[in-house]
């Protein structure tokens, strides 16, 4: 019978690795970017240190990267299976449906640029990640609204797929949980995503 | 207004090409759809004068219980029996659900709505023919639940409106997650609960569905399938970590 469930459990998998470990890291990556909001040097310590940590290359590869590849393999399958039915059925959850979507398409992209630039970038030079760096990084106009995008995009993805992950564990089956997780989302998306620009404005300026 | 204008979709078999038609039939007082087809079936030329086939459509009982009359009016799936000419827009396009193969004209195949309900065991099973003595009593609450969920009609209609419900994937369905529910909460269903639930941990089953919640919407029955679906979520993973551990 074991094999039955693997199906259930990809799926499920899938769920999971979204709030953990990916949920979580982005607050633990908004949490210590904030030490940006020290100064530079501040910042600059924060990333060497963090850099320096002995156990980085498991925790970057085990609770991020390999979470990550396989919460978007399966989406990609899961998008690819679903269909847009937005035109005569233009109800809330459907519009949702279709956000998770897009965004997920676009934090990903933006993940991907992200990462390449301000992470391995670092590990094929040798040099960490400065706040001098990440200053002139900014720079261009379209970087800073990629950044926006790619923020906004993340935050939302969280806060959304956590409502619709408490549906698909079975936490809230009511119709006032379900509207209360609803509007957890939208606090979730402002407050996280004033946050996450609010660390991007003290790089710019 | 004195007469009623209709776009149909046409179909002449399942492997045809689809194409439109035109009708005007005469205007009655309380006219439905079923009614403006059973006028077109009588008298089958279009707008133009031309001289078609009949149009072919389902129907039984003529009061939203059979679900056997589904089709796409204006838009938006429903029952044609309970769609009012009065209360609808003209002309009244009438298409064939898009999730379901089509037979001909207006009239698909939905059996495979019956196969999921025979995988997922969407049923109470009685053996033998002899008397079994009166059933193990159900708490008024539980009925009142239950008959919310006895009122589905296999209609189709939340398929149609699920995105995930379409021929790339194999999710059967939200009416069986609404079925499977009922009959887990049955007491003598309930024997069988463990059957059901994993039947809807494997392929086409629960993990398919994405949250977009339209069937609830679409359901002409008001049926709390979203409620059933998550209370099944959390049964199944209680279900998997039992397996796992004894
Ligand atoms: S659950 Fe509702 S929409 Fe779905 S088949 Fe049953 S009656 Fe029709
Ligand atoms: S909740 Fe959405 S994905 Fe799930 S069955 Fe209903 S319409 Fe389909
Ligand atoms: S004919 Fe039975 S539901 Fe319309």
């Amino acid at each position: 019978m074991a094999g039955r469930y693997d199906y259930f459990l990809l799926k499920r998998l899938q769920s999971l690795f979204g709030i953990f470990p990916l949920g979580a890291f982005l607050v633990v990556h908004f949490t210590f970017n904030s030490f940006v909001f020290g100064g530079a040097e501040t910042f600059n310590l924060f990333v060497g240190a963090s850099q320096g940590f002995p156990l980085i290359a498991f925790m970057e590869i085990g609770l991020i990267a390999v979470p990550l590849l396989v919460h978007t393999l399966l989406g990609l399958i899961i998008i690819y299976r679903g269909s847009v039915n937005l035109v005569p059925y233009t109800y809330y959850r459907n519009w949702m449906y279709i956000l998770q979507r897009v965004t997920g398409f676009t934090a990903l992209a933006f993940v991907v640029w992200h990462v390449w630039n301000t992470r391995l970038h670092a590990f094929f030079t040798g040099k960490h990640v400065t706040f001098a760096y990440m200053q002139q990084h900014f720079g261009p106009a379209w970087v800073k609204a990629f950044y926006i995008v790619g923020i906004m995009s993340a935050v939302f993805h969280l806060a959304n797929g956590f409502a619709t992950a408490m549906m698909t564990w079975g936490v809230t089956a009511s119709k006032k949980s379900q509207l209360a997780m609803t509007m957890a989302t939208w606090v979730i998306t402002f407050f996280m995503g004033a946050w996450g620009l609010r660390i991007l404005l003290a790089f710019t300026g | 207004m004195d007469e009623i204008r209709l776009k149909i979709k046409r179909q002449d078999g399942p492997d045809e090409l689809p194409y439109w038609e035109e009708f005007a039939v005469p205007y009655g007082p309380k006219m439905n759809v079923v009614m403006c087809l059973q006028a077109i079936q009588n008298d089958p030329v279009t707008v133009e004068g031309l001289p078609t086939t009949p149009v072919v459509w389902e129907c039984s009982c003529l009061e939203e219980v059979c679900g056997s009359c589904t089709m796409i009016v204006n838009g938006k799936v429903r029952q044609s029996c309970s769609a009012l000419v009065d209360q609808l827009e003209q002309p009244i396009t009438l298409e064939p659900m898009t999730k379901f193969p089509v037979v001909r004209d207006l009239r698909v195949d939905r059996s495979k709505m019956f196969e999921a309900l025979k995988e997922a065991g969407a049923w109470v099973t009685v053996d033998g023919y002899f008397d079994l003595g009166p059933g193990p009593r159900m708490a008024p609450a539980d009925q009142q639940k239950a008959y919310h969920f006895s009122r589905c009609m296999v209609c189709g209609c939340c398929c149609e409106a699920c995105p995930q419900y379409n021929s790339r994937s194999p999710f059967m369905g939200a009416f069986v997650m609404g079925q499977a529910f009922m009959f887990n909460t049955h007491p003598i269903g309930a024997l069988e609960k463990e059957k059901r639930l994993d039947a809807l941990m494997g392929v086409g089953g629960l993990g398919d569905c994405s949250n977009a919640q339209n069937c609830e919407k679409a359901c002409p029955k008001n049926i709390p399938l979203t409620e059933a679906i998550a209370r099944l979520g959390w049964d199944t993973t209680i279900h998997m970590i039992r397996k796992f551990l004894r």
